[in-house]
């Protein structure tokens, strides 16, 4: 048998490890000049992947651009991006919520998107600078269990749920950007002391906490809590699927002008390194084309934002439960409203 | 002081039956040696007294008290037997001081019982060892405790298991001889498990030779050795010498002439073929120096096995067989030398053929 | 825990001083780069400032979620101690029937990972949550690293003892625990604090019955928060009580002598009484594995289930995890290597030092590995961050103790003195070393790339935080749709975990080995 040195056989594979290991999944692309296609770009998605990725596909099929996708919880993906900086192999940020999109304008990271793209949804539901554009519209409801109380028994208030009778009742997800939103709005809303007080009487008051909007729907339909905080599209897709008779839990919707009454968007911005890219562009550009809204508004029940396309059936007019007082721009202070859930121990 | 006395003794452990019927009456303050070989049950007989073993027919009984029948077992921390076994089996986790007042009643510090262990400290020769952790032993001092540790609470009998079989040989027979000694003088009724012979032969008033579960033979070490119940008793409790040959008027014809014999156990015709067995040391080489011989043979000289004490000499007979003398060690012969051999004592005779 | 040195004698062990000094080199860089995530959770929780530091930690929240964790712990570690000494005591000292079939089975739920026996059981009953369901099921799953140890120490501790006691005067109870307790006791504790280890590190069965401990928290404020400060305090929180717990099992090791003597015969009982005792000792696996394993099988069996089977998902899936799985395989023998050789052969403070280093990996959680090097990627190597790279090496991180455990022992079995006769026989020392000891301890290597590959597969909160985008893993794959209450999708994947991790580890490593895993 031929004599092999250990040492420089161990070396040897090794070193080969290193270099395969070691190059980057995903390679940034750098352009130069113009806006330039390479055919493929980096999208942080802050959205379920159930709820996003036929629409991925479908711009993947229609445009011939490969989408790389990393899902995450939109607050997850926003610290992360803050944390790299312009470090980021991403060059799209869908999110789940107006609030992140705005800490991370605020941050500076993303470009200024193309004036046919900013403008193209109404003022309030979009960003004011042109570094986001919100996509879909979705309203907070309260997803009650209706074997357990009756639809006028649910409060019109949220701020019912910290009395006691609701101990140990309600189903929260705080660590969901939807949540987080609403807090925030609560904050512009109600003022930082109302807010506080909420937020304590919420904590105090010995939520289920869940991981996500659709656990605590079917936690409300298995009866585990009496009333859960979510976003409305969650309900409808499951009546869609399930048929509407066949659900436990049911919707209420907060009286209008109530701090838990409000519209959130889910948004989309280009980061600084996408800014020349073309690709992430045309996709951004994807989202609010008719195709991509109706695609929300048959898969997903949302509401679509930009004109010419008409909302989901059997949805309540979308100006009727838009909060008039309330700026989604004004939601970018996500991080006191964080600081403030985690002085409280919700996240 | 008890005797102990067991009937009819049978124990079985799954389907397989250990003991087979085991007879043993053993008197008061004795010292009695089982002795058979690996396997034949003779530590399932004591841990049966010990009542560690349940017993599935018979009785044990010690003092008169019955303390094992076929289920009920009076268990062993009420039936006042010790037990030393195989490996001293020290508690680590104890001084030697500990170990030996384990047993003891009262509390670890009280009067009483640090005056009984020092006793029994120097009783064993470990007279400043107490405060010393069974792993800092040797071997030999490791059973002196397990001994002391035994004998702490005076026990109506105590039970070794084959106590010294981890020793090496030299230590093995001084602190046999300090075992005999020492025990002598307490007087227990002792019951050791063995398969070595010498230690058996050596230690015990009494020895009962057990084999496949039950006891073959029982009596004193001379007994024992010098006319065994039978060939296999023979061959296992000593070196024998084998002969075949045929029964006359008390004598066997065989290669070594006709050998002056008692038939054991059986009553041979004249003319039947028998098993004649000698000890090596029984046989004598050039008759003519020792003034009474019994018979004699031509023979040649085919090995010597020197050990220093005595000398084993092979010698093959005109009919070609072989047989062993053990000699003292002076003026040995070559090898190749041709002598006569004659055998000092009647030798025995049991039946020949099937099985030992 | 660690495999027990190779009785080679006291000739196999040189001072270190003997040591070639490339291999000290090579095993302490090695030992250098396990400490990476350790030492940077610390670099950068530091960078949090001493203020914010005092201000996490006294939250009434920080506080809940330590309640919670240690409560779990204990809880969990105490049930497990008294169920796995029951359950071994009855499979050493009684006559069984079957009694290695028993064992086996009695381990079997240490080659199901927790995660996968909540989902089985949520499966059944969605509705479960909470401590008390938490406390249940990894009672079950944790309940072997007790079994296995203290049933080894009972078949090994001498009978005699007990019997001894026995004729001094002792009742059967405590006699027991007068004489035989002492020689089961280290392997208990042992047990125990693995037990407690185990659950200090759990993430993916509390998140998914709801139960917040501060794996649960470290996630949600790294998942949840731009500020991660909180995030790597939890973090050096969790790991704090981690390396107690280590130092406590480390202690526990420090073994009373023991004696050589007779093995127990276990002992004959009637079959009422066995009957009465089976349950007992089924309690684990059929809590732990069977009741899951049926969901699970009733999910996977549902037409809807088969019909929604998106195979090509599933493919990918189990073409990453295999991929990294071997990739952190031969990377981690690799870099097991030097260390093991080292505290194989050689003795002394450093080689000590190198090689609990090496282990550090025991004693870190997984999500704490994979926060720290998010942390690290980005602040140190950002050409690295969310590369198959950092993943790997997060995974040969927490997984270098087990080849390190293995390949040790396979080396010390090797006796020096074969070497020595190799070169009387004319071979340099590179030569012997080759074709001498490097064949004989092949097979451990084998088995610690065998054992890091499972543990890779099952392995979950550290590849949530560090897969690349677009790489998913079965456990992943199984965890995002599980805590979506989308069990029908989630089956798939739990059945391929099951195939591809949980039965080779029982299929190939058996019980001892499986035990020595684990432990």
């Amino acid at each position: 048998m031929r004599f092999v040195r250990p040492s420089a056989l161990v070396l040897t594979l090794a070193g080969a490890l290193v270099l395969t290991g070691c190059t980057p999944a995903v390679e940034p692309d750098v352009s130069e000049t113009a806006p330039a296609s390479d055919g493929t770009f980096v999208l942080y998605s802050g959205r379920d992947e159930a709820l996003v990725q036929p629409l991925i596909d479908q711009f993947e099929a229609a445009s011939d651009i490969k989408v790389e996708v990393r899902y995450g919880n939109t607050a997850e993906l926003a610290a992360l991006l803050i944390e790299e900086g312009d470090a980021t192999p991403a060059q799209v940020y869908l999110s789940q919520d107006a609030g992140a999109l705005g800490a991370l304008s605020n941050a500076g990271l993303f470009s200024t998107l193309p004036s046919d793209i900013a403008d193209a949804v109404p003022a309030g539901l979009t960003s004011t600078d042109g570094s986001w554009v919100g996509i879909t519209g979705r309203a907070r409801v309260i997803a009650y269990d209706s074997t357990a109380l009756d639809s006028k028994d649910v409060p019109t208030s949220i701020d019912a749920f910290t009395e006691p009778e609701w101990n140990g009742r309600l189903g929260i997800a705080p660590t969901n950007a939807s949540f987080q939103s609403f807090i925030t709005a609560y904050r512009v809303l109600k003022g930082e002391a109302a807010a506080d007080a909420w937020v304590a009487g919420i904590a105090g008051n010995n939520p289920q906490i869940f991981d996500n909007n659709r656990a605590i729907l079917a936690a409300v339909n298995d009866g585990v809590v009496d009333a859960g905080l979510i976003n409305h599209y969650y309900w409808f897709a499951q009546a869609a699927e399930t048929g509407a008779a066949g659900m436990r839990a049911q919707l209420s919707y907060p009286a209008t002008g109530d701090a838990g009454s409000v519209v959130n968007v889910t948004g989309a911005g280009i980061l600084n390194n996408g800014a020349m890219d073309a690709d992430a562009l045309e996709f951004v550009r994807y989202l609010i084309s008719a195709d991509a809204q109706n695609y929300f508004v048959e898969q997903t029940f949302e509401y679509p934002l930009v004109a010419g396309v008409d909302a989901p059936e059997g949805l309540p007019e979308l100006e009727a439960l838009i909060n008039p007082d309330l700026d989604l721009a004004d939601l970018a202070t996500l991080a006191e409203t964080q600081a403030l859930l985690a002085q409280y121990g919700l996240i | 002081m008890s005797g102990v006395s067991i009937s009819g003794l049978h124990i079985s452990q799954g389907n397989t039956e250990v003991l087979t019927g085991v007879d043993l009456e053993i008197e008061p303050a004795s010292f009695v040696a089982v002795l058979g070989p690996s396997g034949c049950g003779k530590t399932t007989l004591l841990l049966s007294i010990a009542g560690l073993l349940p017993v599935t027919a018979g009785t044990i009984s010690v003092g008169g008290r019955q303390l094992s029948a076929a289920g009920t077992t009076v268990p062993p921390e009420k039936r006042s037997v010790g037990w030393m076994p195989q490996e001293a089996s020290l508690f680590p986790h104890l001084s030697v001081a500990d170990n030996i007042g384990f047993g003891l009643p009262g509390r670890r510090k009280a009067a009483s019982r640090t005056a009984r262990v020092a006793e029994l400290m120097r009783l064993v020769g470990l007279d400043g060892y107490g405060d010393r952790a069974p792993s800092q032993l040797s071997g030999g001092q490791a059973q002196r405790v397990a001994l002391a540790r035994a004998l702490a609470p005076k026990p109506d009998v105590l039970l070794l298991d084959e106590p010294f079989a981890a020793l090496d040989t030299q230590l093995r027979g001084s602190l046999r001889q300090e075992v005999s000694e020492l025990l002598g003088a307490q007087r227990t009724t002792c019951i050791l498990v063995t398969h070595d012979q010498e230690e058996a032969l050596t230690l015990a008033d009494r020895v009962a030779v057990m084999r496949d579960g039950r006891i073959v033979h029982s009596g004193t070490p001379s007994e024992v050795y010098d006319r065994p119940s039978s060939r296999w008793a023979a061959s296992f409790v000593g070196d024998a010498v084998e002969l075949e040959g045929r029964w006359h008027a008390g004598r066997v014809r065989c290669a070594l002439g006709s050998v002056e014999a008692d038939a054991v156990g059986f009553d041979p015709a004249e003319g039947d073929v028998v098993v004649l067995v000698l000890r090596p040391e029984w046989i004598v080489l050039r008759p003519e120096w020792i003034a009474h011989a019994v018979e004699s043979a031509d023979a040649r000289v085919t090995g010597i096995s020197y050990a220093g004490h005595d000398a084993l000499v092979s010698c093959a007979l005109s009919d070609g067989s072989v047989i062993r003398a053990r000699i003292a060690p002076f003026e040995l012969p070559a090898l190749g030398d041709r002598l006569r051999l004659a055998v000092r004592r009647p030798g025995l005779a049991y039946p020949a053929g099937a099985g030992k | 825990m660690a495999a027990e040195r190779g009785t080679t004698g006291r000739s196999a062990v040189r001072s270190l001083r003997s040591a070639p000094l490339w291999l000290i080199v090579t095993a302490a860089a090695v030992a250098a780069i396990a400490a990476i995530p350790l030492v940077y959770l610390a670099v950068r929780a530091s960078e949090a400032g001493l203020g914010t530091l005092v201000e996490t930690l006294g939250r009434a929240r920080v506080a809940q979620l330590t309640i919670n964790s240690l409560g779990l712990a204990l809880a969990v570690t105490a049930s497990s101690l008294l169920l796995g000494t029951a359950v071994a005591w009855v499979l050493t000292r009684l006559r069984v029937p079957f009694p290695r079939a028993w064992l086996l089975f009695s381990a079997l739920p240490l080659a199901v990972p927790s995660y996968l026996a909540s989902y089985g059981w949520l499966v059944v009953s969605p509705s479960m949550n909470g401590f008390f369901a938490a406390w249940l099921l990894m009672t079950a799953v944790c309940t072997p690293y007790v079994t296995l140890p203290v049933a080894a120490a009972l078949r090994a501790a001498p009978t005699d003892m007990e019997g001894v006691a026995r004729t001094l005067g002792y009742g059967p109870t405590r006699a027991f625990f007068v004489a035989t307790w002492p020689e089961v006791r280290p392997a208990a504790a042992a047990g125990a604090l693995l037990v407690c280890l185990y659950t200090l590190s759990d993430f993916g069965l509390v998140s998914m019955l709801r139960f917040q401990t501060l794996t649960w928290g470290i996630n949600a404020a790294y998942g949840a928060s731009f500020d991660r400060n909180q995030a790597a305090l939890l973090a050096l929180l969790l790991v704090a009580i981690a390396l107690v717990v280590v130092a406590g099992e480390r202690r526990s090791r420090k073994h009373i002598p023991t004696v050589s003597a007779r093995r127990a015969r276990p002992r004959q009982i009637s079959k009422l009484v066995l009957l009465g005792f089976l349950p007992l000792v089924a309690a684990s696996p059929i809590v732990g594995v069977a009741i899951p394993l049926g969901g699970l099988a009733a999910r996977l069996l549902q037409a809807e289930t088969i019909r929604e089977i998106d195979l090509a998902r599933l493919f990918a899936a189990i073409g990453s995890t295999l991929g990294v799985a071997a990739l952190a395989a031969i990377v981690a023998v690799i870099l097991a290597l030097p260390i093991a050789a080292l505290a194989a052969r050689y003795r002394g403070t450093l080689a000590t030092m190198i090689e609990s280093l090496g282990m550090v990996g025991h004693a870190l959680p997984g999500i704490v590995v994979g926060l720290s090097l998010v942390f690290f990627a980005l602040a140190v190597v950002p050409s690295l961050y969310q590369s198959v790279a950092v993943l790997v090496f997060g995974y040969v991180v927490l997984f270098l103790p087990k080849s390190i455990g293995t390949m040790r022992a396979g080396i010390s079995t090797v006796s020096p003195r074969l070497a020595t006769v190799a070169r009387t026989l004319g071979l340099t020392p590179w030569q012997a070393w080759w074709r001498v000891t490097a064949r004989l301890a092949l097979p451990s290597v084998g088995v610690g790339a065998m054992l890091v590959a499972i543990a890779t597969m099952k392995e979950l909160p550290a590849t949530l935080l560090l897969r690349p985008t677009g790489v998913t893993t079965l456990a992943t794959e199984l965890w995002s749709r599980t805590v979506i209450f989308e069990f029908g999708a989630a089956a798939p994947y739990a059945a391929a975990l099951v195939l591809l991790a949980a039965v080779p580890a029982v299929a190939l490593s058996g019980v001892r080995g499986l035990a020595r895993e684990t432990l």
